[in-house]
């Protein structure tokens, strides 16, 4: 509206020379008219809150709902307000959310749609960017920002029933049939004393009751803590199977971390995969312990994670290890178990570490590396695809 | 079959959608408006000079014509131009024009006028069938309809119409809206500037006229009406364009910012017209006697800070001279000057005219004082050729200075008085606090005891915002809570946690640097816990 301004111009001017004071009222009431709508896009704009209600973080497969709320305090309306909020194209199609609303003096808009949470990762949902401008449209349009959330979408996880892992730590909460892990916090039940036995596994009130000497039967059991290494180094995936072998090491750690919380054994990660928060940085690595609040602080983690070429597999054990206690159980989630690798396993065993090696994607000549790993007792699996981990839901 | 055009026609939004429909219709009726406003600003110019004229049906006639022009203009733009159809229809609308506005002058005047005439055409038809009054009728009949049918072109073509915005979403036309909206800005304040001239001719007094000028209010309600008409119709379309431009986008629109927009645009430009009519428009004020009155004040009021600052040392003087004098003459003190009474001369209320004339004069030179900016914005290439010239460089660059050490001397200003306002804060709140603190920021120490107490300070800080830390948790275990509640900072966390424990626990050396990573650590978690804490979505 390039010609408003030179029309109050030359009213004034006429208004002056003819003095006509019908003309400056006349002008008033133009000036008027753009001021008021200049100034009061500005005003109300500047007093807008937003508000956006998501989860912060959800697992694979949810519909998660999102809440947009705009209120606007001020008791001057906005007649128009076009809402954009940018979305990830992993979670929503398309990758926008749009409206224009309308709001009156101290009133609020809420608007809701739905995104699939069909992959793992840190996804930003926003910023939400909004745009008003007065009735005229002589002022322009006046912007405002609300910066993203952060969403978290967990890897997927596998429920499994039983898994390869193995321990030597005694008295835990797991079962084991070995008499070697006797838990005497376990009493099982009670029989007659053979000769041998310790007197200070005699039951003297049972012995007083029965007339014979009897002796106490516990249960074995074991405490399982594992650490588990996945190797997100691109360089060492091949090329073709990069993308799905690394997805599936996540799903199998974040599948074997879910099982052996629900058994409330000690779980750790460590990982080469960087944060993208955190521009690049590789994970520090998360010692073992037990609970469910773990578990989700490794979840977090393997749903922000990604590939990279900062750190080799082995350096990252190399780094690790040593903070490691003594028979813990070291899953190594790779893709190939090249001579250095296996240097450092014979070394795990050494130090009283029990290692497991999980190999993702195609790896050829697996059944000599197996065969040969099988002889010093380390057991190794192939996994393809996630059919591959069905064993372990049986 | 023929006829039938296998392509799926777009829907149109059915008659029942209001709020799309509010909008049009409002425009409509405000293009009529301005037509009637139109005419009452010719009939009172062209009253001077017919006294014995009595044209106030013209008025209504402008209205009507108006509303039937748009009609007509609508039904007409679904025939090409210049088509049988396209034609028929202008003459056809024509003939019933002319026969209406027969008929209603033979109503006005009554039926012996058309008796008295109906005998007259058998004579010679075409004299006294076209009036001289009925011409009159009929040339501001075709003007009306001639403006009416230039904004019923220019409304079509920024209406929201489901066909057009089909093809422009496909490509095959492309339509310059802004362009269109300010040839109706153009067109309607081309017509205002008209108006003006006609108000300027009723009221010119040149002595050739007997009649003496129309008085104010009739004219001014004229143009008042036909503004606040004009500014209904730009708002209007401001709103069919923005529907346009969301259509083709395809993005949902709130069903209720139509009848909004009409109802608060009306409301609005309602208000304006009061306060319009309120303001003074009197401009022959005595501005120099306003600007001395202001300078004197100004004058008074640096007296006045000069006093303060002397009254003191007068009275001190004057302790020291009782001293030494058992009849010294004491120095009287230095009285407050009055202000002086402004000389405003001839007004019945002097408070109320000073306020009325410094509002019209910084309204008129606002506007002179922006309309010059804005003109001189668009002239860029000249303004920079200006600035090639050595005094006006000069100039520039003096104002730049000052504008720069106003600023600087603002920020030295607003430093102090914060440090100031800190140190005073801190002060109060040390002799508030019965228990020893570790200070905020530890000072000259070894680097390892000022990682540890960079670590402590950062759970004193915590506390004070509702994180406390129990006694029986490890550095680890609160590490993992403030991880839950700050999940984004679990590398800074684990970052300070793991300093800590080198710090406390070994017998490493610790550097410099450490400690300052330490710091930004502390500074940052405190940082994160207080924007979590402010959050009002956080429980």
């Amino acid at each position: 509206m390039d010609e408003f301004l030179p029309f109050l111009i030359l009213l004034l001017v006429v208004a002056v020379l003819l003095r006509e004071e019908a003309l400056l009222t006349i002008l008033y009431l133009l000036a008027g008219a753009y001021l008021v709508g200049r100034l009061w896009t500005h005003r109300a704009m500047a007093s807008l809150a937003f508000r956006r209600r998501l989860p912060e973080r959800v697992f694979l497969g949810e519909v998660v709902p999102v809440e947009l709320e705009v209120r606007n305090p001020s008791i001057l309306p906005l007649l128009w307000l076009q809402v954009h909020e940018s979305l990830p194209s992993e979670l929503a199609t398309p990758n926008y959310f749009r409206r224009v609303l309308s709001l009156g003096g101290h009133g609020q808009a809420q608007e809701r749609y739905l995104l699939h949470a069909r992959k793992r990762g840190l996804y930003s949902i926003g910023p939400l960017e909004v745009k008003s401008g007065d009735f005229l449209g002589l002022a322009g349009e006046v912007k405002a920002c609300m910066p993203a959330n952060q969403l978290i979408v967990y890897p997927k996880i596998i429920p499994l029933v039983t898994t390869p892992l193995l321990s030597r730590f005694p008295h835990g909460t797991l079962k084991h049939t070995s008499p070697m892990f006797e838990d005497p916090a376990r009493p099982l039940s009670k029989r007659d004393y053979v000769s041998g036995d310790s007197l200070r596994r005699v039951d003297w009130k049972a012995s007083a009751v029965v007339g014979n000497l009897q002796v106490k039967v516990f249960e074995s059991s074991l405490s399982l803590q594992v650490m588990l290494y996945l190797n997100l180094n691109r360089d060492e995936y091949d090329l073709r199977w990069r993308h799905p072998a690394s997805e599936l090491a996540i799903v199998a750690a974040a599948s074997l971390a879910n099982w052996i919380t629900i058994k409330k054994q000690a779980v750790g990660l460590a990982t080469n995969g960087i944060d993208p928060i955190a521009e690049g940085v590789v994970f520090p690595p998360i010692a073992p312990k037990k609970g469910r609040s773990h578990m989700m602080r490794i979840l977090e983690v393997l749903a922000r994670v990604q590939t990279s070429t900062s750190m080799t597999f082995v350096d990252l054990i190399q780094r690790t290890i040593a903070r490691l206690n003594w028979g813990t159980t070291v899953v190594m989630l790779t893709t190939q178990a090249n001579i250095d690798l296996v240097e450092e396993i014979f070394k795990m065993q050494r130090r009283g570490l029990i290692p497991i090696l999980l190999l993702f994607g195609n790896v050829p000549g697996f059944s000599e590396t197996r065969r040969g790993l099988k002889h010093f007792d380390v057991p190794a699996f192939l996994i393809r695809d996630e059919s591959d981990l069905d064993a372990w839901r049986r | 079959m023929r006829g039938e055009d296998k392509r799926k026609a777009p829907a149109k939004p059915p008659l029942s959608d209001w709020s799309r429909h509010v909008p049009a219709l409002a425009a409509r009726l405000a293009v009529a408006t301005m037509m009637l406003c139109l005419a009452g600003s010719a009939l009172l110019a062209l009253e001077r000079f017919v006294p014995n004229w009595n044209g106030t049906y013209l008025l209504w006639v402008s209205f009507t014509v108006s509303l039937e022009a748009q009609i007509a203009q609508r039904i007409r733009q679904n025939a090409m131009t210049f088509s049988r159809e396209w034609l028929l229809l202008l003459i056809t609308e024509w003939v019933v024009l002319l026969t209406a506005i027969k008929v209603l002058l033979y109503l006005i005047h009554g039926p012996a006028r058309f008796l008295a005439d109906a005998i007259l055409w058998q004579k010679d038809f075409f004299p006294y069938f076209f009036t001289q009054e009925y011409l009159v009728s009929l040339t501001a009949t075709l003007v009306v309809w001639l403006i009416t049918v230039s904004f019923a072109g220019l409304l079509a073509i920024l209406e929201e119409d489901p066909d057009r915005i089909a093809q422009e979403r496909l490509g095959y036309v492309f339509v310059d809206r802004s362009q269109v909206r300010g040839q109706l800005a153009g067109l309607i304040f081309g017509l205002g500037a008209g108006m003006m001239v006609l108000a300027a001719i009723a009221r010119i007094d040149v002595g050739l006229v007997q009649q003496p000028p129309v008085s104010k209010p009739a004219n001014l309600l004229f143009m008042m009406l036909f503004f606040a008409c004009g500014l209904t119709l730009l708002a209007q379309t401001q709103l069919a364009m923005l529907r346009t431009r969301w259509s083709l986008e395809e993005i949902p629109v709130s069903q209720q910012i139509g009848c909004r927009w009409v109802i608060s645009s009306l409301i609005i430009l309602a208000v304006l017209a009061g306060v319009a009519l309120f303001l003074p428009t009197h401009y022959s004020i005595n501005i120099l006697g306003i600007l001395n009155a202001i300078i004197s004040i100004l004058l008074i009021l640096v007296n006045i800070l000069m006093l303060l600052v002397f009254v003191p040392v007068f009275f001190l003087f004057n302790l020291l001279a009782s001293l030494f004098a058992s009849r010294a003459r004491l120095q009287s003190y230095p009285q407050l000057p009055l202000p002086p009474v402004p000389a405003f001369n001839g007004f019945t209320d002097p408070i109320i005219e000073l306020l009325k004339s410094i509002l019209f004069w910084s309204l008129f030179f606002s506007i002179i004082f922006l309309s010059t900016k804005f003109y001189l914005s668009r002239l860029g290439e000249i303004w920079a050729n200006l600035r090639g010239v050595p005094l006006l460089s000069w100039l520039a660059d003096v104002w730049r200075g000052l504008i720069n050490w106003l600023r600087s001397a603002r920020e030295t200003m607003r430093n102090s008085l914060g440090i100031g306002i800190q140190r005073m804060r801190g002060r109060l709140q040390r002799y508030r606090h019965t228990a020893p603190q570790l200070p905020r920021t530890p000072g000259p120490r070894q680097p390892r005891d000022q990682v540890i107490a960079c670590y402590l300070d950062m759970i004193r800080r915590n506390a004070k915002l509702g994180l406390a830390r129990r006694s029986s948790q490890t550095p680890d275990e609160y590490a993992d809570m403030l991880y839950d509640l700050l999940p984004a900072e679990e590398h800074t966390i684990q970052t300070l946690t793991d300093a800590f424990y080198e710090a406390r626990y070994s017998l490493h050396d610790i550097r410099p640097a450490e400690v300052n990573r330490v710091r930004e650590a502390v500074n940052r978690i405190v940082r994160a816990l207080h924007d979590l804490q402010s959050d009002p979505g956080h429980p």
